[in-house]
């Protein structure tokens, strides 16, 4: 059987709270009657909302759910600026919790027709009268629609509604919300009738737009807690999504860039200089290594500011160098000399080069404000630069051999290496 | 259980044969949509044939009271007729139990109309509330009942008057019976039970055997007993019947059952009121009581055939010094009783699975929250009387009519429990707040970063609940995921800044075959492709069916901007497999896009650095004392939780907190023998010292050989030739002055030109050395091809890095010394094996990672009754194609050689598999080895006795020592044979080597064929003294040498060669 609606009108639904999301950018959005929590798994990766909220009566029905509404395994790797807070509640829409007021968007998708009259009444009540949110989005089946719906035999869509509306019922409550409460509507929907028949009988599930009067100005009104601090909800699930704004997540994610770049920085320069050296000795990578600087310097030069510092720090690593020169007859001295030797990396060089680095700290300042306290890196005297073994690059040297071709010396170390690729096998 | 999480559960035991199942009714939907109808028809026919009373019932008609005095009078009328000897036994048992069955049914529904009991039976199972309707619906609800009861009573019913007539019931009457129903394989089973019945006895083999061979049908049902097996399938068979009795299906089988049925019949006899409160489900509640009565009497019954299965299993062996060790296992105490399973039937047939599951779901009321439903098996924790309930469904609001029936109840430790019980512990996990990444789950909040090169360590577990000799166990393993914190688009701009004219196959080297996870989705796909010629935004086919683009898809979606609209897709090809529903296959290619994706696991460039791989290891290898620290952590973490608690306990489940101890054994150290000495290995397993102070078995002494090297090794060539003349004398190896190669550079041209004149203008040169400099794979495959493929002759490759170092040279030039003699034939060192006339036979294959080219088997076979000679093949293998026959021809050459060498054939063929999977232990045993048995008759009176080891090393447990309060690695030869061990196999845990760093992982040996009848003492002890025979290791190695060595082979072939080496050097190691 062809569907009726495609996407199918749940999505439809859906589609229509998130392109209202992503039109409006509400803050703090609330979705009574979450059931599943399927809206809400949509509405979390638009991260203009800081604040998601779930409501339902059913607690089972969220608990068996909510676990999908954690964080994804990708957002711990690369944390958004955004901050997202999720959290769901065990509690009927008919009672007040002071925890959902003040939100800015209210949804409630196919949820008022699960409501006696009465109910629907103290919904409006608490929702409108009490929530006051800046706008609210009701969604109810659309009664003139149903004898399009093919092999629909009782009067209603599912056995538990208690009423669906006719267009015009719809509008009457709707605009007797508006008035008690002081909102403006939009009616519309999701689910257009066959051509020609959308008129006669509308869409297939009606859509209240519900806006406060006199809440332009975006902000919301802050409430004085004093009247009732009513919570006659269950917090069933909480979760804060890893966010930029999270300082502790803000110094990993930046140390890990800063400790990359710099280590980069490093090996580049020592690279060159080592070429350099080569020159003198008539080695053969001079040109290379005269190419390799050049693009460096293309490099640098796109921030002119930023040059003496460049300068500086090819004197810094140069001069280390120099020192070593005396050394360098005797391999193992030059060892020993370099053992406790850094490589200093200015701040300045590493927020030019990076920009993830750039946009993390916002400033040169900042970055140092951000790194000063951290012990994992190491900064000199003046806290303006980065200092980083030079000792690694020489184990660079020493150890890397890569392919062991001597089988046996492959297998000296098979023992090991062949238990490490187990458990490594084992993690993918 | 939740629908949705039939996913997880359709991985596991039993499940894809639940889903056969499942299209069963779907085929026969025309047929059922008149539900009640059908079955009447199958009684009508029935009846027609068997009995002389017409078919008077009209169809359909089994919801009005008339037939249901009818089918009662029948049936109570059957004792009478089939009294004759034989059969009489079995049929009569189930008779007079469906009579008063069916009698209380009926005195229940009829004179008690009372308005209130009936009421509330009603609300349970009907959606009916009117009062005046309860005693014809009561009625009819005993009517259905009884039109099904029926069927089946007729069916023992007509095959006992077939037996008093002299007809036996033959397949083709049933056959016809069922048949015309239109389905095939539900047919057979539905014939073979009740043709089993009439038989009466379950020692007949047939009608065992066969539901067993219709199970191995129903494919990956994997270590279960005999029992399960058996009863399964009935339940299965009863479906065509909707539904009704498998119980019954064992009746005839199990006499004394009979016994005890009634006294249950007799309860409600006496208690009437109870009776009435489930005036609708009366005959439930006592066909409850007898089908749980028999399957607890089949149970027994059962349990003798398997312990039958069983009886070998003595696992046990008893040499060697005791040792407490500990595992990774935590024991789990099962509150329940039993595990439920009952066959659910829609009535009329539900097609759509989200439908059955959503019905079901209506209805949980009943069942309760916790439930297992995979669309018609319904596995619950508690006990449920059968009961019907009934469903409006939505798309035509017919009225469906859902009959639950209890067909088993389990033991909760059966092992079709274990896929629920690891439902739930996954859950458990998450809710401690753990990512499942692939399978495991890690915890990024403690995620180790290794800045310098861009990875994260994220710390986790890898968990399942098994079920083992020992009981229910939660197996931990310490688990640690390598993510890379920049997206594969960020990895693609990086290697393009690298390299812009090899760009392209870069980055498919760098990443093809590595799992990446998505940024909208907790998803691992595994990279099998770029494709470069799309783009985001190109478009795709949704589900539904319109298009869209990447670039809109994500937008809409997920609120993700794509930045770069340039890059090329990552492809990935899933492998065919059904959904969840059972219904649609997923075929077709997934498209990613590089920026939304992450990689997994450890780059392929960085696992061949040292450096990187030192860092890594700091942070992955942990002690056994770390080990049992995280477990104890994640064990207090769960219990800690009072949601986790309670998701375990859904099942009844509580996790110990305490690491299983076990008593393990230290198997007695060998003797390596040398040619005239012998010594006894130290406690480390280890004898580098000894083998270089005498001389080996036998040497190859070295007459002509080259050695090739570029200009700038010079120095360290002459070095090396120089130290192996100074170190042959001791070892006892000869060796003459090599023909040195100075090449003009180290290009690979130079390497491969010089080494062919050389080899073609000195044919006897022996040995071929090569010297080369830093990472140079493409030098090493092209010298490997040369000297494997096209030019036979044993190749040494020695990276300049290991004799650049003059304190080291001594003991590496010994080594290498050592290793060239393997390679030209010589013998090192044996240990003695009290078997004579044996062959011993490793097998392993490697596959390409990225899949680009065929799997390849590696196949060795030993030559002599000292075990130092070995005949090696490979055979090269698309991904489809099966194993077997290569490796069947590999044995027939294997023989053939073995018959050239000794002029004898071997009389025991022990074979070690390497690279066999859990699930694939079936398999083998039930294609491979008959097929290798196969292989013997090419031999004229040749039936040697054969022992098949399937060898694991990539296994989740972990043995610790236990000394002084410490968890430490168990020295080697530890053994444990007990309690860890699975049920249907003879196995073994061995720890043959040392553990220098991290945990005491053993590899697991399962015997699936010992003809040999050796004994597990003799197992174990023969699979220790091998792993002491890889040569080019001085010490133990985790697993028996020729599957080392067969893996040395597999790797070398599929990895360099990528063809098969040339048969001259089939006789000798030159792998190595």
């Amino acid at each position: 059987m062809e569907p009726l609606f495609s996407p199918a009108l749940y999505r439809q639904r859906h589609q229509f709270v998130i392109d209202f999301v992503k039109r409006n950018k509400p803050r703090k959005v609330v979705d009574l009657g979450c059931g599943e929590c399927s809206l809400l798994k949509w509405l979390r990766f638009h991260r203009e909302i800081e604040h998601l909220v779930g409501v339902d009566v059913n607690g089972t029905r969220v608990k068996k759910n909510m676990l999908g509404l954690a964080p994804l395994s990708a957002e711990y790797l690369q944390p958004s600026y955004h901050q997202l807070c999720v959290e769901l509640y065990q509690g009927s829409v008919t009672q007040k919790d002071a925890r959902l007021r003040g939100f800015d968007l209210v949804t409630s998708i196919e949820l008022i027709e699960h409501l006696t009259l009465a109910d629907v009444q103290r919904f409006s009540e608490v929702v409108f009268g009490y929530m006051t949110p800046v706008a609210v989005i009701v969604s109810t089946p659309n009664f003139e629609f149903n004898p399009l719906l093919p092999g629909l035999i009782s009067r209603f869509r599912h056995s538990d509604h208690k009423f669906e509306w006719t267009r015009a019922e719809f509008r009457s409550w709707a605009q007797k919300v508006c008035l008690d409460f002081g909102y403006e509507v939009e009616l519309t929907g999701v689910g257009q009738a066959p051509s020609g028949q959308q008129e006669r009988v509308g869409f297939c599930s009606q859509i209240g737009v519900f806006h406060r009067l006199g809440a332009k100005d975006g902000s919301n009104v802050l409430f004085a807690d004093d009247a009732d601090d009513v919570s006659s909800y269950t917090l069933l699930y909480s979760v804060n999504y890893p966010s930029l704004r999270d300082n502790n997540i803000l110094q990993r994610v930046l140390l890990s860039e800063v400790l990359c770049w710099a280590e980069k920085l490093k090996s580049r320069w020592i690279q060159e200089e080592t070429g350099e050296r080569d020159d003198k000795e008539g080695g053969g990578a001079a040109c290379l290594s005269q190419q390799h600087r050049e693009t460096e310097k293309r490099q640098t030069v796109c921030g002119a500011e930023m040059k003496s510092p460049v300068e500086q720090c090819w004197r810094a690593a140069s001069e280390y160098e120099q020192e070593e020169v005396p050394g360098t007859n005797g391999q193992e001295q030059k060892v020993s000399a370099t053992q406790h030797r850094c490589v200093s990396v200015p701040l300045a060089e590493l927020w030019s080069c990076s920009p993830k680095i750039s946009t993390l700290s916002g400033s040169l300042s900042n970055l140092r404000c951000l790194l000063m306290n951290n012990p994992r890196v190491k900064l000199s005297q003046d806290g303006w630069a980065v200092l980083v073994d030079y000792q690694d690059q020489d184990h660079e040297e020493e150890g890397c051999d890569d392919l062991e071709h001597s089988d046996y010396a492959q297998a000296s170390h098979f023992s090991h290496s062949a238990e490490l690729e187990d458990d490594w096998e084992a993690d993918v | 259980m939740d629908p949705s999480q039939t996913p997880d559960l359709s991985g596991m035991t039993g499940v894809p044969w639940m889903g056969r199942g499942r299209q069963q009714p779907e085929k026969l939907a025309i047929g059922r949509s008149r539900g009640l109808l059908l079955s009447t028809e199958v009684l009508s026919t029935g009846r027609a044939r068997g009995f002389p009373t017409p078919g008077d019932i009209p169809q359909g008609q089994g919801v009005t009271l008339p037939p249901t005095e009818r089918v009662l009078g029948r049936t109570r009328g059957l004792p009478v007729e089939p009294d004759d000897g034989g059969v009489g036994q079995a049929r009569g048992l189930f008779l007079p139990v469906a009579q008063p069955k069916l009698g209380i049914a009926r005195g229940a529904a009829l004179p008690n109309p009372e308005p209130p009991y009936g009421q509330t039976s009603l609300c349970e199972t009907t959606a009916r509330d009117p009062t005046q309707e309860m005693p014809t619906l009561t009625a009819q609800e005993a009517g259905t009942r009884n039109v099904d009861m029926p069927t089946h009573s007729q069916g023992s019913m007509l095959v006992s008057m077939f037996r008093g007539m002299g007809i036996e019931p033959s397949m083709t009457t049933w056959g016809r019976g069922t048949l015309p129903v239109g389905r095939g394989a539900i047919g057979d089973m539905g014939e073979m039970k009740l043709q089993g019945a009439p038989v009466g006895d379950i020692s007949s083999p047939e009608s065992i055997s066969q539901p067993e061979e219709l199970m191995g049908r129903g494919s990956s049902f994997h270590g279960q007993g005999l029992s399960p097996r058996v009863m399964v399938g009935l339940g299965r068979a009863a479906m065509p019947q909707l539904g009704a009795g498998s119980g019954r299906a064992f009746l005839p089988h199990f006499p004394p059952g009979h016994d005890k049925s009634v006294s249950p019949v007799s309860e409600p006899q006496t208690a009437p009121h109870f009776q009435l409160l489930h005036t609708g489900t009366v005959p439930p509640v006592v066909t409850t009581h007898d089908v749980m009565e028999l399957s607890t009497i089949a149970r027994p019954k059962m349990e003798l055939k398997t312990e039958e299965v069983h009886e070998p299993l003595n696992k046990a062996g008893t040499t060697g010094a005791p040792i407490t060790i500990g595992s990774n296992h935590i024991p789990i105490v099962c509150k329940n009783k039993a595990v439920y399973q009952y066959h659910v039937t829609f009535t009329p047939n539900v097609e759509s699975m989200a439908m059955r599951f959503g019905m079901m779901k209506d209805h949980r009321t009943t069942t309760g929250e916790v439930v297992a439903f995979d669309g018609s098996i319904l596995y619950l924790p508690v006990k449920l009387n059968d009961v019907v309930l009934k469903s409006l469904r939505r798309s035509d609001n017919e009225e469906i009519q859902i009959k639950i029936q209890m067909t088993k109840i389990l033991p909760p430790n059966s092992d079709l429990c274990i896929p629920f019980y690891n439902v739930v512990l996954r859950r458990a996990m998450k809710i401690i707040g753990l990512k499942l990444v692939g399978r495991n789950h890690y915890d990024p909040e403690n995620a180790v970063i290794l800045a310098k090169h861009r990875l994260q360590i994220w710390p986790g577990y890898s968990t399942g609940i098994q079920c083992t000799d020992g009981g229910l166990y939660l197996c931990v393993d310490v688990s640690h995921k390598v993510l890379r914190n920049d997206s594969v688009m960020d990895v693609m701009n990086v290697l393009y800044q690298q390299s812009k004219q090899n760009f392209r196959d870069e980055c498919s080297k760098e990443l093809v075959g590595s799992i990446i996870i998505t940024r909208y989705n907790n998803r691992t796909y595994r990279i099998d492709g770029i494709e470069w010629e799309k783009s985001p935004k190109d478009t795709f086919t949704l589900m539904g069916g319109t298009t869209t683009t990447f670039v809109e898809y994500y937008s809409k979606n997920y609120g993700i901007t794509l930045k770069e609209m340039d890059q090329p897709l990552l492809m990935h090809r899933p492998k065919e497999r059904s959904k969840p529903g059972g219904k649609q296959l997923i075929t077709g290619e997934i498209f990613l896009v590089p920026e939304l994706c992450f990689m997994t696991g450890i780059p392929e460039k960085m696992r061949k650095d040292f450096r990187i791989m030192k860092d890594l290891t700091m942070h992955i290898k942990v002690s056994s004392e770390q080990h049992t620290q995280s477990i104890k952590q994640l064990l207090k973490n769960i219990s800690a939780n009072p949601q986790s608690v309670k998701e375990l306990s859904q099942w009844g489940l509580v996790i110990n907190l305490e690491i299983l101890m076990l008593k393990g054994r230290i198997l007695p150290l060998e003797t390596i023998c040398l040619q005239s000495s012998s010594f006894a290995t130290g406690a480390d397993g280890s004898w580098s010292r000894e083998v270089v102070r005498s001389a080996p078995i036998s040497s190859v002494p070295l007459k002509t050989w080259a050695i090739f090297y570029p200009p700038r090794c010079a120095e360290q060539a002459d070095e090396l030739v120089s130290t192996f003349t100074k170190v042959a004398g001791p070892i006892g190896i000869r060796v003459d002055k090599p023909i040195c190669v100075k090449l003009r550079d180290d290009r690979t041209e130079s390497y491969v030109k010089s080494i062919i004149t050389n080899l073609i203008s000195k044919p006897d040169i022996q040995l071929v050395v090569c010297i080369l400099v830093g990472n140079r794979e493409d030098i090493y495959s092209a010298i490997k091809k040369i000297c494997c493929v096209q030019h036979p002759v044993p190749s040494q490759a020695i990276n300049i890095r290991t004799i650049s170092q003059q304190h080291k040279l001594r003991s590496v030039a010994q080594k290498i010394l050592l290793q060239i003699n393997s390679k030209l034939g010589g013998e090192l060192w044996t240990v003695s094996v009290p078997l004579k006339r044996m062959m011993v036979i490793g097998v392993d294959v490697h596959h390409d990672n990225s899949k680009a080219h065929q799997s390849v088997m590696g196949f060795v076979a030993s030559m002599n009754s000292s075990l130092t000679r070995w005949f090696s093949r490979v055979t090269f293998q698309t991904p489809t194609e099966e194993l077997i026959r290569g490796f069947s021809s590999c044995l027939a050459d294997a023989i053939n050689r073995y018959y050239e060498v000794n002029h004898d054939f071997p009389e025991k063929i022990v074979v070690y598999r390497d690279g066999v999977s859990d699930s694939q232990l079936k398999f083998v045993e039930q294609y491979e080895i008959p097929q290798l048995i196969k292989c013997f008759e090419n031999f004229p009176r040749y039936e040697p006795k054969l022992v098949f080891i399937v060898v694991q090393k990539r296994i989740n447990t972990t043995l610790y020592s236990w000394n002084a309060n410490n968890f430490g690695t168990p020295p080697p030869g530890t053994v444990l044979d007990h309690t860890l061990t699975r049920k249907d196999w003879v196995d073994f845990y061995l720890m043959a080597h040392d553990i220098r760093q991290g945990c005491g992982v053993p590899t697991h040996y399962t015997t699936l064929y010992n003809t040999a009848n050796l004994t597990p003492d003799h197992l174990q002890r023969l699979t220790f003294k091998m792993c002491h025979l890889y040569w080019n290791w001085t010490g133990t190695i985790r697993v028996p040498a020729p599957c080392k060595y067969a893996h040395k082979l597999a790797f070398l072939c599929g990895q360099h060669l990528h063809s098969k080496p040339a048969l001259q050097l089939s006789d000798k190691l030159f792998f190595l």
